[in-house]
C-alpha cells in the first residue's frame, strides 16, 4: 500500500549567511496510512516545521514531500488551499475556534465546504460534546474547546489530522480523553493521526515515533504493542 | 530610561499602523482645510471688500430723485449724522457697437471733491477738463467688448446721438457684482458704465444745475436709517423719498449673502470631520489597548501608574491628530488660495487683501488635538481599569452570547458560517458598528447634498429660461413707451412673438417689512413670460390683485388671501392695497406680476410699457438689430442665449471646482472610515482569519468574510446617507435662498448614483488594500501566539 506520506531531503532554512537557522535539514521518511504517528523532540527541533509543512501550509528550501502520488513541494498555492480543504485537519495548541459562532456552528463552518462530511452533530458526539451543541467557546473549558476543535478536524472525515500539541494547554485528565479522542478517530475512521508533543508518554499510543533532534530525524521507533491513551502517566 | 523605551515603542507602533494612522490623519486634515480653507476665504473676502468699500468711499445712503437743484446740497449736508454728501448725476444711455446688439449702460458724473463712490483707475486717465466727449469706461466690460484705450463709442443718450472717446478704465465697488437692467446675472459684455465730467454728464441728460441722485456717508452717532429718514422726507418734493442705505445696494447686497453662506458651511463642516476622526480614534485605540493587554499588564506589574501608560496612548492620538492638522493647514492655505483667486475673479474686486489670521490655523490645531484626546480618553479607560493581574491571563474568548436571544437569532439562522460571523461581529460591538455607519453615512451626505445644491442651480436655470421666460431678447426702454409700440416690434424682421411687459419700481410692504422690487405687468395672454405653479403650469393672472413670487411672499411673510402694499418710487407716487391672488415659483428674483391694464390703471397712467420680449427665429438678426438701433428710445437690447453662456461659463468654473472638492473630501473621509474599519477588524481576527486558511477557506472566501462586515454597515449607510443627504440639501437649499434667488433641490438621481458611486469605490479602495494584507497573511506565525 502507498504511504501516506513520503519525504525527500526536505529541508528549511530561514534567513542567510552565518545568522541562517536550519530548522529542518535533509528529513527523508515515509509515513504510512491510518497509524497514529507521535513526533517527539527538544524545542526548536523542527517539529512544528515538518508538521506545517506536509500539512500544506508552508513550503521548504529544499526536498520534496508526497501525499500518495501528489508533490505537496510542486503545488500552487490555490491547490494547497485545496489540498488542506479536501485532506487534512488540523488541531492546535490553541483550539483556534470562531469565537462568534457556537459548538455547531464551528464545525458547520468546515462541514459547509467539504464533500461528504459527517454531521457536525455527530463529529461533536463522537468528541463526546453531544450536551454543548449550543454553547460559544467564551462559555466552554480548554479541554471542551479542544475537543471542539478535534470535532471541527474530523467532521470533514480527513485522510489525516495534524495535531500540533494538542494537549499542551491542558491538565493531564482533560488531555488524556482529548488523547482518546484521537485514538478513537484513528480506528474507527481509519485516519493517519500525527501527534506532536512534549510528553514523552504519549509515544506509548503511537504505532510509530519519529524523534527530531536539530532538524533532522534522529530515530523511528515502532511500537510492537499500543498502550491505551487512558493509561498513559505524565 | 522608561521613557525613551516607550517611545521608542510609540515610533514602532506608529510604524505599524502607519497606513491606518494616515488614513485618520488625512480625516483630520479635511476638518482642518476645511476650517483654514473657509476662514482664509471669508476673511480674504470680507477684508478685501471693506477695505474697497471704504478706500473709494462707497455711500452708505443712497437716494435717487427725479431732478433737485445744486443748491439743495446745503440742506443735504446740514441733516444729523451726515458726515459727506454729493450730488450726482445718474443716468442710462445705450452703446451702439456696430453689427451687435445695443448695449444698455448706467451714465454718470464721476466722483465729486468728496470723492464718494470713488472709482479705480485701471488704465489710462480721466478726461481733461473741459473735454466733454472724454469718458472712462467700467474696465470688464471693455475687455469683453474688445474696446481699447482710445476707442470711439456711439452712445445716444435721451435720443440723441453722441461720440465719445474712451481715455481710461475704470472700476468701482459700486459695481463688483452687477447684472445688466432686467437682467439676472452679471456679464462682462452685458454690463457697462460710462463716467463722464459733471457738466458733460449733466448736459446729456438734462441736469444742468442739477443732480438726480444723493450719495452720503454717515458718522457713526446716528443710525443710517434715522438719516435715510430725513433724507427721504427732504428729497421726497424732488422725485426722492424711496433712497436706500449700503445693505441694500445690489452689489453689496450680493457679496454679502455669499458671505453669510461661508461663514454658515465654516460653523458646521469642520465639526464633522473631527467628530469622524475622534470616533476613528477611539476605535483604533480601543482596538490597541485590547490587543497589548498584557503588555499594559507588565508594564504596570513593573510600576508604571495607569496615567504613564494611559500618556503613552494618548501621545499616539496626539501625533496622529497633529500630523493632520498641519497637512490640513498647508491644504487649507493652497486651496484656499484657489478659491480665493476664482471669488476675486468673479466679484471683480481689482486686488486682493490676502487676509490669514492664526486663529483659524489654532483654532484647528487646538480642536482636532482635543478632538483626538477625547476620542482616545474614552478608550483609555481600559488601562487605567486593568490590573496588572487580569492583564496576565490569557484573555478569555470575546463573549458572543447575548446574540443568540430574540430577533438576531432568528436571523442569524438564515445565513451560513461565514454570514453568522459577519453579523455577531457587527452586533457584538453595536456603537462601533453605528459609528461606522453614521461616519459613511456623513461623508455620503455632504458630498450628495452638494452636488444636489449645484443641481439645483442648473435646475433653477432650467425653469427660469425653458418655462417662464420663453423669450429669445428683450428690448428695453429708457421711458415707459406707448403698448402699440409691441406691434411695431412685432413686425420687424425675424420677430415670431412679442409681448409687452411693464415694470414699476415699488417699495413692498407688509407691516414693518419692507423690500425695494418692482411689480411686473404682463398681458392678459402672456406666453413668454409667465408665473409658474411648482408643477411649471403657468398661473392665469387674476383681473385684480397679484401674484407674488415665493420668495417675495417669505421677505414679506404673506400668504395668499393676504394684502400687499406696494408704494411707487417712480413719477407720480401712489400707495397700492393688491390682494395676493396666489404664489407663485418663481426662482430667480422676487417678482410681483399683475395683469398689465389693471397694474397700468392702478398707477393712473394710460397704457404704458418699459420692455418688450420677443421670440425670434434662430438667433436675432443683424437686420434686426439694426431696426432696434435706429429706434433711440430703445434703452438696450438683452440677448438670452448670450447672457446665459458668459454666466454659466464662469459659474460652472467654480462649481466644477467645488464639486472636485467636495467628491474628494467625500472620498478620503469614506475611505478612511471604511479602510479603518476594516484594518481594525483584520488586525483583531487576523488569528481567525488565519486559522480559516488553515481550514482550507480560499484568498478569496476569506477575503470575503473580512469585506462583508464593512461592507455591510456600508451597505447600512448608503440609506441613512441618502436621507441624512436629502434632509441636509433642503436644509442648504432653505438658509440659502434670499429674494435675490431660490436654491432649489429635488431628489436627483444622478447626484445621488454620483455620491454613492464615491462612497462604493472609497469601499473598494479600501476592499482591494486589505486584499493585499491578506495576501501577506502568515498562517504560520498567526497561529503560533494567542495574539
Ligand atoms: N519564522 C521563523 N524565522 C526564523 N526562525 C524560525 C522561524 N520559525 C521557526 N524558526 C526556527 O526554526 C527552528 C525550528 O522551529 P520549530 O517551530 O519547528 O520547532 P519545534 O520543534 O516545533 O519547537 P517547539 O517544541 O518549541 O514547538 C527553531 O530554531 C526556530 O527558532
Ligand atoms: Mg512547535
Amino acid at each position: 500500500m502507498q504511504p501516506a506520506f513520503r519525504t525527500e531531503a526536505l529541508s528549511k532554512t530561514y534567513g542567510e549567511g552565518p545568522a541562517a537557522v536550519h530548522a529542518l535539514r535533509d528529513v527523508t521518511l515515509e509515513i504510512p496510512r491510518s497509524e497514529v504517528v507521535v513526533l517527539l523532540g527538544p524545542s526548536g527541533s523542527g517539529k512544528s516545521t515538518f508538521l506545517n509543512i506536509i500539512g500544506g501550509l508552508d513550503r521548504p528550501s529544499s526536498g520534496q514531500a508526497w501525499f500518495g502520488d501528489q508533490n505537496l513541494t510542486e503545488m500552487s498555492d490555490r491547490a494547497l488551499t485545496q489540498y488542506r480543504r479536501s485532506h487534512v485537519g488540523f488541531v492546535f495548541q490553541f483550539y483556534n475556534l470562531m469565537p462568534s459562532l457556537t459548538a455547531r456552528e464551528n464545525v458547520d463552518l468546515v462541514t459547509e465546504i467539504s464533500h461528504d462530511p459527517m454531521d457536525a452533530g455527530e463529529a461533536l458526539r463522537l468528541v463526546g460534546l453531544e450536551e454543548r451543541l449550543d454553547h460559544f467557546p467564551a462559555q466552554m473549558s480548554g479541554g471542551e474547546q479542544q475537543r471542539v476543535a478535534i470535532a471541527r478536524a474530523i467532521a470533514k472525515r480527513p485522510a489525516v489530522l495534524f495535531c500540533d500539541e494538542p494537549t499542551g494547554a491542558l491538565d493531564s485528565t482533560t488531555g488524556r480523553r482529548v488523547l482518546q479522542v484521537l485514538n478513537d478517530v484513528n480506528r474507527e475512521l481509519g485516519t493517519t493521526v500525527l501527534i506532536v508533543t512534549h510528553a514523552a508518554a504519549t509515544a506509548a499510543m503511537a504505532h510509530r515515533v519519529l524523534h527530531f533532534t536539530d532538524g533532522q530525524l534522529r530515530e523511528t521507533i515502532v511500537n510492537e504493542t499500543r498502550a491505551d491513551p487512558a493509561e498513559i502517566e505524565w | 530610561m522608561a521613557l525613551t523605551v516607550l517611545h521608542r515603542k510609540l515610533f514602532r507602533d506608529l510604524w505599524r499602523i502607519r497606513a491606518q494612522a494616515l488614513a485618520i490623519s488625512a480625516v483630520v486634515a479635511l476638518g482642518v482645510m476645511v476650517q483654514v480653507m473657509m476662514a482664509g476665504l471669508t476673511d480674504t473676502l470680507t477684508v478685501t471688500r471693506d477695505a474697497y468699500f471704504e478706500r473709494h468711499r462707497l455711500a452708505q445712503v443712497f437716494e435717487p430723485l427725479t431732478r433737485a437743484p445744486s443748491s439743495m446740497m446745503e440742506q443735504v449736508n446740514a441733516i444729523p449724522g451726515v458726515l459727506a454728501a454729493e450730488g450726482r448725476i445718474s443716468g442710462f444711455g445705450r452703446i451702439d457697437a456696430d453689427g451687435g446688439e445695443p448695449v444698455q449702460a448706467r451714465i454718470l458724473s464721476l466722483p465729486g471733491p468728496a470723492g464718494l463712490n470713488g472709482i479705480l483707475m485701471t488704465a489710462g486717465r480721466k478726461p481733461i477738463a473741459g473735454r466733454s466727449d472724454e469718458v472712462v469706461l467700467l474696465d470688464t466690460f471693455a475687455a469683453a467688448r474688445g474696446i481699447a484705450l482710445g476707442d470711439t463709442l456711439g452712445v445716444t443718450v435721451e435720443g440723441r446721438h453722441q461720440k465719445l472717446q474712451v481715455v481710461g478704465f475704470a472700476r468701482a465697488p459700486e459695481f463688483l457684482f452687477m447684472p445688466a437692467p432686467g437682467e439676472f446675472f452679471p456679464t462682462d459684455g452685458r454690463f457697462a458704465v460710462i463716467w463722464m465730467e459733471r457738466k458733460a454728464a449733466a448736459a446729456v441728460l438734462d441736469l444742468d444745475g442739477a443732480f438726480n441722485e444723493v450719495l452720503a456717508l454717515t458718522t457713526r452717532e446716528r443710525p443710517r436709517k434715522a438719516v435715510l429718514a430725513d433724507l427721504d422726507r427732504l428729497m421726497a418734493p424732488y422725485g426722492g423719498g424711496a433712497g436706500y442705505v449700503q445693505d441694500q445696494q445690489t452689489s453689496a447686497r450680493f457679496i454679502e449673502e455669499e458671505l453669510k453662506g461661508l461663514r454658515q458651511s465654516r460653523v458646521f463642516l469642520p465639526p464633522i470631520f473631527l467628530a469622524v476622526a475622534a470616533f476613528l480614534l477611539n476605535v483604533t485605540i480601543t482596538r490597541i489597548v485590547q490587543a497589548e493587554r498584557r503588555e499594559i499588564g507588565l508594564m504596570k506589574a513593573f510600576g508604571h501608574s495607569g496615567a504613564e501608560i494611559a500618556g503613552h496612548y494618548l501621545e499616539m492620538a496626539l501625533m496622529i491628530a497633529f500630523a493632520g492638522a498641519l497637512l490640513g493647514s498647508a491644504l487649507g492655505v493652497m486651496l484656499g488660495r484657489s478659491i480665493t483667486g476664482l471669488y476675486m475673479e468673479f466679484y471683480k474686486f481689482p486686488y486682493l487683501v490676502f487676509s490669514m489670521h492664526p486663529g483659524p490655523f489654532a483654532g484647528g490645531l487646538a480642536f482636532s488635538l482635543i478632538a483626538a484626546a477625547l476620542g482616545a480618553a474614552i478608550a483609555l479607560r481600559t488601562v487605567f481599569r486593568l490590573t496588572p493581574a487580569e492583564a496576565m491571563r490569557p484573555p478569555a474568548p470575546p463573549d458572543f452570547t447575548h446574540g443568540r436571544v430574540g430577533f438576531l437569532a432568528t436571523v442569524t439562522k438564515v445565513f451560513d458560517q461565514p454570514g453568522r460571523m459577519i453579523l455577531r461581529q457587527i452586533t457584538r460591538q453595536p456603537v462601533r458598528s453605528l459609528g461606522t455607519v453614521a461616519g459613511v453615512a456623513a461623508g455620503l451626505a455632504l458630498n450628495m447634498a452638494m452636488l444636489m445644491i449645484y443641481s439645483g442651480f442648473d435646475h433653477t436655470m432650467d425653469v427660469t429660461f425653458g418655462f417662464a421666460d420663453r423669450s429669445d431678447a428683450t428690448v428695453s426702454f429708457i421711458h415707459p413707451v406707448s403698448r402699440d409700440v409691441t406691434h411695431e416690434i412685432a413686425h420687424l424682421p425675424g420677430v415670431l412673438e412679442a409681448e409687452p411687459t411693464r415694470y414699476v419700481p415699488v417699495l413692498f410692504r407688509n407691516g414693518v417689512i419692507t423690500h425695494r422690487g418692482e411689480l411686473t405687468g404682463l398681458s392678459e395672454d402672456a406666453q413668454l413670460n409667465r408665473a409658474l405653479r411648482p408643477d411649471l403650469e403657468p398661473i392665469a393672472l387674476p383681473a385684480q390683485g397679484v401674484v407674488i413670487s415665493r420668495g417675495l411672499a417669505d421677505v414679506l411673510k404673506l400668504q395668499p388671501g393676504e394684502n400687499l402694499t406696494a408704494e411707487v418710487t417712480e413719477g407720480r407716487k401712489r400707495t397700492l392695497s393688491l390682494p395676493v391672488a396666489a404664489i407663485s415659483d418663481t426662482l430667480l428674483g422676487a417678482p410681483a406680476y399683475m395683469r398689465l391694464d389693471s397694474l397700468t390703471r392702478a398707477v393712473g397712467e394710460a397704457d404704458r410699457i418699459t420692455s418688450v420680449s420677443i421670440r425670434t427665429e434662430g438667433a436675432p438678426s443683424p437686420e434686426l438689430l439694426h431696426e432696434l438701433r435706429e429706434r433711440p428710445k430703445v434703452a438696450g437690447v438683452s440677448i438670452k442665449s448670450d447672457s446665459l453662456a458668459a454666466f454659466r461659463e464662469i459659474a460652472d468654473e467654480g462649481a466644477g471646482q467645488m464639486r472636485f472638492v467636495f467628491g474628494a473630501i467625500a472620498f478620503v473621509l469614506s475611505f478612511g472610515i471604511v479602510y479603518n474599519a476594516a484594518r481594525n477588524a483584520f488586525a483583531e481576527r487576523a488569528h481567525e482569519l488565519a486559522s480559516l486558511r488553515v481550514l482550507g477557506f480560499t484568498r478569496g472566501e476569506v477575503t470575503l468574510i473580512l469585506a462583508g462586515e464593512i461592507t455591510l454597515l456600508v451597505a447600512c449607510a448608503l440609506p441613512v446617507g441618502i436621507w441624512f443627504g436629502w434632509t441636509l440639501a433642503k436644509l442648504i437649499a432653505r438658509v440659502f435662498s434670499n429674494e435675490l434667488y431660490r436654491v432649489s433641490v429635488s431628489f436627483d438621481l444622478p447626484s445621488i448614483a454620483t455620491a454613492v458611486l464615491v462612497v462604493v469605490s472609497a469601499t473598494l479602495a479600501s476592499i482591494l488594500m486589505l486584499r493585499r494584507a491578506l495576501d501577506r497573511l502568515n498562517m504560520i506565525s498567526a497561529l503560533k501566539a494567542r495574539d
